[in-house]
């Protein structure tokens, strides 16, 4: 294939797939917005937004559902991200979250509740977009393995199995009442490996904390968490120690496992991940509250 | 399985060593042909519980092979395997030497993928996306077929325009080809009218447009398909409105009967003619899924109801273009000097829509009104005779009605229509055919206890002691109007006043 030569066959047939899904929502929605997190899926599905439109930037903003705690290295991709491609970027932060304090140290599971699901609901509702581009993918674990590209949610956000629709060859079927809207998944048959793949392919910027470093680590319930400001909590006589780690999910920064590694490159990570078979949401936290529960979650609407 | 099955390019069937060719073997082979996969791999799995008879192996592969003819599958392989062991999974069995064929993995790896979008073919990409800017307008899809080049003369569709390509707009620089499967933007030589639901075509080799087709339908609603029932047909980026003319046959997919039926249930497979309110750009779905292929949605839950994949188009809609009249249907209002109008009187059975309807018609008439009166007893012992009660009927008797006043309409008429006509998707189709503003839809809004204690015709009482079935509001059911342009409270206007009302608000 003459310009894009230098592609896989295998990532421009998940390129074409993805942007097509991309435009379909663009046309047969009246609201869209992209859901923006600042980690490595975020990166390509961006970068995908804005190859679906081009030369016009994508026609939705970006949102970014804060919650306070990223690190900080994600907050400096945020700013960068949104001004290169020339899209609005809205943040959104829960206010009642705000107002109560909620943190990852006091207050468990409540903090991704708070910040995140009802976060996201506010900021939906309160701009009337109905339909969320997210960079979720089927490989991430078992309750996202059958979700649909274009995953319908009843007002209110509900999730609800029996209204999701059967998707076959690239028709997407996005008719829906008021009141009604999407969640739609353009990376949804893309692998944590294929999206490495990609981003070495294409040279899209990721946040650092990818790659392996000396970084100042403490361990807390078997997970190697980095001290990335202040604000986290060490018992007195406790020191940071450093590590070499890097991440494979980016989340809160309290709240999210690093891996021991030196790999320092995307080719290393892609070495790297060619001999390992473990989860990268095995890093997170919040999955491991409620092991079970994602499908939980996702029916009361996090992502 | 039809669903994971449409975008597939292989199927692995695994039955057991120990029972064999079963009827769901048969089933899932029959739903892999009609989806169009070629490749179909059989893997008789748990050769160890057949002590690794090579006897039952070969029984099993021309049972396979035989019924794989009968339904047209060409490339059909079986493979004894030991799932227990991984015999002939990933590495040869020791303990089959007698099978020189490759292993499962094997052959996996040596089946080219079908491409999704047929390469050697002419250019075909479906609009999905107008792209704008102030200095630029291209065009943005998913080629469907063939490849395409700046400069290369194609033709819109389906308003025949011709043009040719200007550029290939690509994030890292243009272009200078792009092939199927491709997610591409171009920009045409020419400012011709091209919107999403369009297709650029090779201009020498365009595909065809039709608004009638045999199809094979694959139902996938709780909602049973009803013919005559308008849906929504999405293929490619054009979404239109489509109803089931008839059904030609349903198909027993285990034993591959064609069994007559009226209507498809959920996971009913069948053939049927569909019509559609204008002509989309096609190709059968063997040669090309992404032009053959379609879903249909409810237009009233919009679930996707069920998927279809087109055969070719019914000669009709070729031919029979419509005629061009001299006398047309503002020449015949002209004459008679009103506005031709649908009124749809809509209501529970003894509502009062025929009473009301009737001193309507004669006011009408009185102020010398070109008017007619459809109701169910001029219809259903002429037009609807051969219709009953059922879903389906009620269905096929409201769409008559509905094509016969768009006629009557067409003649410059007035047309009454006092039907109970209890489903809003027939209400909704039925004004669909007409212009915007033609169709008056008016609820006879008459509470069921009022009706049923009214019961000028005996039925409610005759449908309470079960001797009629399918009576609206007791067995059957009835969806009131949303946003009907006149509502008539049957309790607190008299038959006058609520005629009186309905003469005022055409008036307006
Ligand atoms: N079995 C059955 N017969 C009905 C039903 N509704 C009406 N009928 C019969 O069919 C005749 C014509 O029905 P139709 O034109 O649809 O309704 P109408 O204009 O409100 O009387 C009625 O006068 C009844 O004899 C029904 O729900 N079930």
């Amino acid at each position: 294939m003459p310009a894009d030569a230098s592609i896989l066959p295998h990532l421009q047939r998940l390129e074409a797939e993805s942007i097509h899904i991309f435009r379909e929502a663009a046309a047969e929605t009246e609201r869209p917005v992209l859901l923006y997190s600042m980690g490595k899926d975020s990166a390509v599905l961006l970068h995908l937004a804005r190859k679906a439109f081009h030369p016009a930037p994508p026609p939705f903003p970006l949102l970014h559902v804060d919650t306070g705690w990223k690190f900080r290295a994600m907050y400096e991709m945020r700013e960068r991200a949104a001004a290169a491609a020339g899209i609005e970027l809205i943040v959104h932060r829960n206010p009642e979250a705000e107002a109560r304090g909620i943190n990852p140290f006091d207050h468990g599971p409540l903090h991704t509740d708070l910040w995140k699901t009802q976060g996201l609901k506010q900021a939906l509702d309160s701009h009337g977009f109905d339909a969320a581009l997210g960079g979720a993918r089927r490989d991430e674990e078992k309750s996202r393995a059958k979700e649909r590209v274009f995953s319908f949610r009843s007002a209110g956000h509900r999730w609800d199995p029996k209204k999701q629709r059967p998707e076959l060859w690239r028709l997407y079927n996005a008719r829906k009442a008021p009141g009604e809207s999407f969640r739609i998944f353009p990376l949804s048959n893309w692998t944590e490996f294929d999206v490495w793949q990609y981003i070495e392919r294409e040279r899209i910027a990721v946040v650092p904390l990818y790659f392996a470093a000396p970084r100042p680590t403490v361990e807390r319930d078997g997970l190697i968490l980095m001290v990335d400001d202040d604000r986290m909590r060490l018992p007195p006589g406790e020191a940071p120690v450093e590590r070499w780690i890097r991440f494979r999910t980016l989340g809160c920064y309290p709240l999210t496992g690093a891996v021991e590694s030196r790999a320092a490159s995307v080719a290393e990570i892609l070495a790297e991940m060619r001999s390992a078979t473990t989860s990268e949401r095995r890093g997170r936290a919040i999955d491991r509250d409620q092991a079970a529960s994602m499908e939980k979650k996702k029916q009361e609407g996090y992502f | 399985m039809v669903t994971g099955a449409s975008t597939a390019d292989l199927a692995v069937i695994l039955l057991d060593a120990r029972k064999g060719v079963l009827t769901q073997t048969r089933r899932h082979a029959y739903l892999a042909r009609l989806i169009g996969i070629r490749d179909v791999v059989i893997a008789v799995n748990k050769m160890d519980a057949v002590g690794h008879e090579e006897a039952v192996f070969r029984a099993i592969d021309g049972e396979v092979r035989e019924f794989a003819a009968q339904i047209g599958l060409t490339s059909v392989a079986a493979i004894p395997v030991s799932a227990l062991n991984g015999d002939n999974v990933a590495a040869r069995s020791e303990a089959m030497p007698w099978y020189k064929g490759p292993t499962l993995l094997d052959l996996l790896e040596t089946i080219e993928p079908q491409a999704a979008a047929p390469a050697q073919a002419p250019f075909r990409m479906p609009v999905q996306w107008v792209n704008r800017t102030t200095d630029f307008r291209g065009f943005s899809g998913t080629v469907a077929g063939g490849s395409v080049r700046p400069g290369d003369a194609v033709r819109i569709l389906p308003s025949g325009r011709s043009t040719r390509i200007g550029r290939i707009a690509g994030f890292d620089g243009d272009l200078a080809e792009a092939a199927a499967g491709q997610a591409i933007t171009v920009t045409l030589a020419d400012e011709v009218d091209c919107s999403r639901g369009d297709m650029i075509a090779a201009a020498d080799d365009p595909p065809g447009t039709a608004d009638q087709f045999e199809a094979t339908l694959v139902w996938m609603d709780e909602e049973p398909m009803l013919p005559g029932r308008s849906y929504w047909l999405k293929i490619g980026a054009a979404t239109v409105a489509a109803t089931v003319t008839g059904l030609k046959y349903q198909v027993n997919v285990n034993t591959l009967e064609h069994i007559a039926a009226k209507t498809l249930e959920l996971n009913g497979i069948g053939v049927a003619n569909l019509a559609l309110d204008r002509p989309i750009v096609f190709a059968p779905y063997e040669e090309n899924r992404d032009l053959g292929g379609f879903i249909l949605i409810d237009r009233i839950s919009n679930a996707t109801a069920g998927a279809g994949m087109i055969h070719f188009a019914l000669r009709r809609a070729h031919n029979v273009h419509w005629q061009h009249l001299e006398v047309n249907r503002a020449a015949h209002a002209a004459l008679k000097g009103q506005t031709p109008r649908v009124i749809w009187f809509t209501g529970l059975s003894g509502a009062g829509k025929s009473t009301i309807a009737n001193l309507v018609e004669k006011k009408l008439h009185a102020a010398g009104r070109h008017t007619f009166l459809l109701d169910g007893d001029n219809v259903r012992h002429g037009l609807s005779r051969d219709l009953g009660f059922t879903d389906a009927d009620r269905v096929e008797n409201v769409r008559r009605v509905g094509e016969v006043a768009r006629l009557m309409a067409d003649a410059g008429l007035i047309v009454l229509c006092a039907f109970i006509s209890p489903f809003r998707a027939e209400r909704r189709m039925v004004r669909a055919m007409m212009p915007a503003g033609e169709f008056i839809e008016v609820f006879v809004d008459t509470p069921l206890e009022e009706a049923e204690q009214r019961d000028t015709k005996g039925l409610y009482r005759k449908a309470r002691r079960g001797e009629l079935a399918n009576f609206t509001g007791i067995d059957s059911p009835y969806e009131p109007p949303e946003n009907a342009e006149i509502r008539i409270d049957t309790t607190a206007l008299s038959a006058e006043a609520a005629a009186d009302l309905i003469i005022e608000a055409l008036s307006r």
